[in-house]
């Protein structure tokens, strides 16, 4: 402090002094002035609670209370050892549900799942229909089930039928030539949809952007 | 309710704030981390007010609230603490101190002021607010006399004379190494004794 006088060395507490202040043994008798003020001041410092200081008691237990019973519902409803070991599991479960779906969905879009699951995924959010191979030659007015295709059926589909007929109608000579499409109106669709490629045995052109209005899947 | 300017000037200090509990801390430990709240109540009782002292030299007026957050934590982590009365007091004060460094964070552009009192008490003369203490012999008055010198001082003779903790469990506290700690306590000690011996000075040609 530059404004106090210079006092001298006496007057101020030397190591072994302050030390014993700090620990609360005072000074004794024939201390200094200064000494003696400072050692009653560290007393009043330390001097033992007020009311005042304690007021608050109450809500201190009670916040401890609340605190506790917290804390024992807790350690009460969850085991510490388990709970992590369960959260870890759910995780990895959700993560390979996620990864499972995601691929699937990619191939179903795709349509390179094997065919029971490709017609399930077809019928279920529109993936393309399965495939099934270029058919073989077959006589015209054949029966359009086909081995392993299960699924759709032209007598079942009004619109294959009728695309049937008018294709055959389409050709000059009646004859049944595969492979050669003709674009025609979905029946079930009033003409709104866009147009179809149908191959003459009946069945829908293997097309990616027919294969997505299959009516199979309507 | 008796207040601290009730209290005559030659009040007897029968004990020290700090440290009532000693021998029987360990069983009075042991049942409030049991969840026994007669207990949990004993340590408060033994341990708020000096900690409430420190925390209104360091945060002022928001000291209660401090200290509620503090006592708070330890209600919910006084399971998991091991260590006897100096380690709970320093665990005690270490939280109290995080707590105003958070509080004073979150202030930003406006820092907390060691102590509102303390500041309005620097204003004025030194010797007078010497003499005040002297007069009043309040421990409000006395820790506002403290707080008046450089915060590391006070904060370090706060420790070891109000929370009665010794060097080494200070310097942990504030994260000094002991040998800065005693320094800065016997500096401060040195500054105190300093103002006293003149404003006791003065007093005494006054009478005369």
């Amino acid at each position: 402090m530059p404004n106090l006088p210079r006092l001298s060395t006496r007057q101020l507490p030397d190591a072994a002094s302050a030390e014993g202040l700090l620990a609360g043994r005072g000074v004794g008798p024939e201390a200094p002035v200064g000494q003696q003020a400072l050692a009653r001041l560290l007393e009043i410092a330390a001097s033992p609670a007020i009311d005042w200081e304690l007021a608050d008691e109450a809500a201190a237990v009670a916040a401890f209370a609340r605190a506790t019973s917290l804390a024992g519902c807790r350690s009460a409803g969850a085991r510490p050892g388990i709970v992590p070991a369960a959260r870890s599991l759910a995780r990895l479960a959700l993560a390979l549900t996620a990864c499972v779906t995601a691929l699937g969905g990619t191939a179903a879009v795709a349509g390179t799942l094997p065919a029971p699951i490709q017609e399930l995924a077809h019928v279920t959010f529109g993936a393309p229909a399965p495939h099934h191979g270029v058919p073989a030659p077959r006589p015209a007015g054949g029966s359009s089930r086909q081995p392993g295709h299960q699924g759709i059926q032209a007598k079942d589909q009004p619109g294959l039928q009728e695309a049937r007929v008018q294709s055959q109608k389409a050709l000059p000579d009646g004859s049944a030539q595969d492979h050669q499409k003709v674009p025609i109106r979905r029946a079930r669709s009033g003409g709104q949809a866009g147009h179809q490629e149908i191959n003459q045995a009946g069945r829908p052109a293997r097309h990616p952007e027919a294969s997505h209005d299959h009516p199979a899947g309507r | 309710m008796l207040r601290y300017w009730d209290l005559p000037p030659d009040w007897p200090d029968a004990r020290s704030v700090a440290g009532v509990l000693e021998a029987e801390f360990p069983g009075v430990l042991r049942a409030a981390a049991l969840g026994d709240e007669r207990a949990f109540a004993r340590l408060w009782r033994d341990a708020h007010p000096p900690l409430l002292r420190y925390l209104r030299m360091l945060a002022g007026d928001a000291a209660e609230d401090v200290a509620s957050e503090v006592w708070l934590e330890v209600a919910r982590k006084l399971a998991r603490f091991r260590g006897g009365e100096p380690e709970f007091r320093g665990w005690l004060f270490t939280l109290g101190r995080r707590r105003v460094i958070d509080l004073r964070r979150y202030a930003g552009r406006h820092p907390v002021r060691l102590t509102a009192d303390a500041g309005e008490l620097d204003r004025p003369a030194v010797e007078d607010t010497a003499a005040t203490a002297l007069e009043r012999l309040s421990t409000e008055a006395a820790l506002a006399l403290i707080a008046t010198l450089p915060s590391e001082q006070a904060e370090v003779i706060v420790l070891r004379v109000v929370a009665g903790l010794d060097v080494g469990h200070v310097a942990r506290i504030v994260g000094k190494r002991p040998g800065a700690v005693r320094v800065a306590a016997h500096r401060g000690l040195r500054t105190l004794a300093a103002r006293l011996s003149v404003s006791a000075g003065r007093a005494q040609g006054v009478t005369r």
